[in-house]
């Protein structure tokens, strides 16, 4: 039996309620999305009181579903005018599903904007909302300290914390997680969902598990048997069993950049000369020198575990190891090829609350403007620091990348639907192109994990440079990813799923075992497809039209070094990707 | 005086054996002006090549059957690269002998 929790800020009142029906098969990206689709007016102001901030735990959280921990948190986005889902690890979507709540919905706004408030739900089942404004400013460190006083010692807790940016309403603000050890170093960072949380006026959630067993499954040894078989088949894989865990993401690094699509200085060139000292090997060669931790899951559950700590130079705790995507923006789109400075201001975006890409892409772009230099990683981080303070300048940039190059003229602002490119250049490698111009998101790496898709289509690979299959192709990955959000997953665990049959049907195996209702792979495809149908009709009646699905003109037309590359999907391939919604909307009755 | 040889990189686990083996950054290997493919390159320099997956020449994916000929710049690539690209950039079907990427006049 899975409840939705109500908070209504308005009159600080906490209901609970059964799960609808309709949304029993739902959990994670499917449930905000639905609820988000369902209760928010498309045409809300995503900073009123209309918005909702759902919190929801993959379907399988909780479970012993390896790597299935993982948080989605869903509202109308500040940034990109259009629905959100953003995905975290971190402790907290295990232990809400412990205390079975399916999804926790935050609605309203309170009375007086400078009030503070902390929502806590303790393992017994109760849950208050404190007043917290001696939390006010505080940024996320140092409020994991100031949660952690108020704790019994022994206690087992998760926190979803709100740093300054988020109180500030700024549109890069994201929300943090906290990990294993309670740093609060995981965030649901794209899309200013910390925006959302501060118009809330809700600065931390507390969340203790202590004591709680794990979510009971339908048929507990087919559970555990489809679960043996996932396991092995994510602990024995190259990628998710060697290459991630020892290098972490950023082992791409060196790779993207030999391919010419590594970003470099606002995306004006595709390889970067300072790659080596901020490559995944270079990251892990520090890490080990300086002692620090080099393999752990970001939640407990995660058997590839590909996090790691950052030490500074005195061995002590800097940052969870950036992952390859804040390396890049913080790293390369800014011309900064040194992994402490890296480090640095990786956790200074910590600190204030802001999505490590959005900042990055930002900075690359202010740098753009002339008025701080490329390579100049001081000044890049006094301007966290001045967003973190609020300053006059700080508004701005914390506003993301496109309201900086707005404000300073910048001709070059890559960003789609207001929110900023990842890591990869879409002109060298035109399948990601796809995803970043349609994704329901804006420009998101993750939301169609264009990684395995061959295999998903019929085997075979793209063309890097050619166009042909590439809109088919992230279309099945948009599909896949948004099930894998559904569930719980990580998206890494797409590796071993699709190069070895039997970790894909333990999937489907799980899910069974779990509710006790049949489950195979189509039917999961479906989850992702009526995920992505909520999102897409949503947009529509926010306004996105198809124009809203196209990459910024300059990817047209300036070429890329070293491969002389536009990007040149077709329209006609792009508006192709969303095909199947008009069918899936009328299945959910909702066309 | 024409170029003899290629620059060489490794990246991920083949990295590390740079560095235990106190090589540079950047390899100058010096190779035959008729060139000399991916396979026999690795070979000669006593590297795993059942590690590698696929290789770059001139930054761009090439199967580890591919020419490589003096003044081309390499990458060697291991097993294990996560991320869109391994298959967008052709790295999956490179090491295995598919017919992903044609080959450069070598069999
Ligand atoms: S593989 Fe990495 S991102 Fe995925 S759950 Fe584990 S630690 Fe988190």
């Amino acid at each position: 039996m899975r409840d939705i929790v109500r908070l209504d800020m308005a009159t600080g009142q906490v209901t609970r309620e059964p799960l609808p029906e309709k949304w029993a098969r739902y959990g994670g990206r499917a449930l905000t999305s639905a609820i988000v689709f369902s209760e928010v007016p498309a045409d809300t102001d995503p900073l009123g009181p209309g918005n909702k901030l759902v919190f929801a735990p993959g379907l399988l959280a909780g479970t012993p579903a390896p790597n299935g921990g993982r948080l989605s948190v869903g509202a109308k986005s500040p940034l990109t005018g259009g629905i959100k889902e953003s995905n975290s690890g971190g402790q907290a979507a295990n232990a809400l599903a412990k205390l079975g709540i399916a999804a926790l919905i935050v609605e309203g706004k309170p009375a007086d904007p400078g009030a503070r408030w902390a929502l806590v739900l303790e393992a017994d089942g109760s849950i208050r909302l404190e007043r917290a404004d001696e939390w006010a400013g505080l940024e996320n460190y140092a409020l994991a300290d100031a949660v952690k006083a108020t704790r019994p010692a022994d206690d087992r807790y998760a926190t979803i914390t709100n740093g300054p940016a988020g109180e500030m309403l700024m549109k890069s603000a994201g929300i943090a997680v906290s990990d294993p050890h309670g740093y609060p170093n995981r965030f649901a960072g794209r899309g200013g969902l910390g925006a959302v949380m501060g118009s809330k006026g809700l600065k931390a959630i507390i969340v203790s598990d202590k004591g709680l067993k794990m979510v009971e499954s339908a048929d507990k040894q087919a559970m555990m048997a489809a679960v043996r078989t996932f396991a092995n088949a994510l602990t024995t894989h190259a990628v998710s069993g060697t290459a991630l865990p020892t290098y972490g993401t950023n082992v791409l690094a060196n790779i993207i950049n030999e391919a010419g699509g590594y970003p470099t200085r606002n995306f004006s060139e595709g390889r970067f000369e300072g790659v080596e000292g901020i490559s995944g090997e270079t990251m892990r060669e520090i890490t080990v020198q300086r002692g620090g931790n080099v393999k752990h899951g970001c939640h407990t559950g995660c058997v590839i575990q590909c996090s790691r700590y950052y030490m500074d130079k005195d061995g002590h705790y800097k940052t969870k190891g950036p992952e390859y995507e804040s390396v890049w923006s913080l790293g390369a789109d800014c011309g900064i090829g040194d992994m402490d400075a890296v480090a640095e201001l990786d956790r200074k975006c910590g600190e204030v609350g802001i999505d490590t890409i959005e900042a990055g892409v930002m900075l690359g772009v202010y740098m753009d403007s002339g008025e701080i230099a490329f390579g100049d990683a001081r000044a890049a981080l006094d301007a966290l620091d001045q967003i973190g303070r609020g300053t006059e300048l700080g508004r701005i940039l914390g506003d993301g990348a496109e309201a900086t190059g707005i404000a300073f003229g910048v001709k070059n602002i890559p960003v789609v639907k207001h929110q900023g490119l990842p890591a990869y250049d879409p002109r060298p490698i035109q399948g990601i192109g796809v995803t970043y111009a349609t994704s329901t998101m804006g420009a998101d790496h993750t939301a169609g994990y264009t990684i395995t898709s061959n295999v998903l289509a019929v085997g075979g690979t793209v063309d890097p440079f050619g166009t042909e299959g590439q809109a088919a192709l992230s279309q099945g990955l948009q599909i896949a990813t948004a099930m894998l959000d559904t569930l719980g997953f990580c998206i890494f665990v797409a590796f071993p799923v699709l190069d070895i049959p039997e970790a894909f049907g333990a999937i489907p195996e799980m899910v069974a075992a779990h509710t006790g209702q049949a489950s195979d792979v189509d039917a999961l495809m479906d989850l992702g497809k009526e995920t992505l149908t909520y999102e897409r009709l949503f947009n529509e009646r926010a306004g996105f039209t198809p124009a809203d699905d196209r990459l910024p003109k300059f990817f047209y037309e300036e070429p890329l070094s070293p491969h002389g590359a536009v990007f040149s999907v077709s329209d006609a391939d792009l508006d192709s990707v969303h095909a199947f919604v008009p069918e899936t909307a009328q299945r959910l009755g909702i066309a | 005086m024409a170029e003899s040889t290629i620059t060489l990189r490794l990246f991920g686990a083949l990295h590390a054996l740079r560095r235990e083996r106190g090589l540079p950054t950047v390899l100058k290997v010096d190779v035959p002006e008729s060139g000399i493919t991916g396979i026999e390159l690795a070979e000669s320099l006593e590297l795993p090549v059942e590690q590698i997956e696929g290789l770059f020449c001139n930054h761009t994916v090439r199967p580890l059957r591919w020419m490589l000929r003096p003044g081309d710049h390499v990458a060697f690539v291991p097993l294990g690269t996560p991320g869109p690209h391994r298959f967008f950039l052709g790295l999956y079907g490179a090491g295995r002998g598919s017919d992903v990427n044609s080959t450069n006049g070598t069999s």
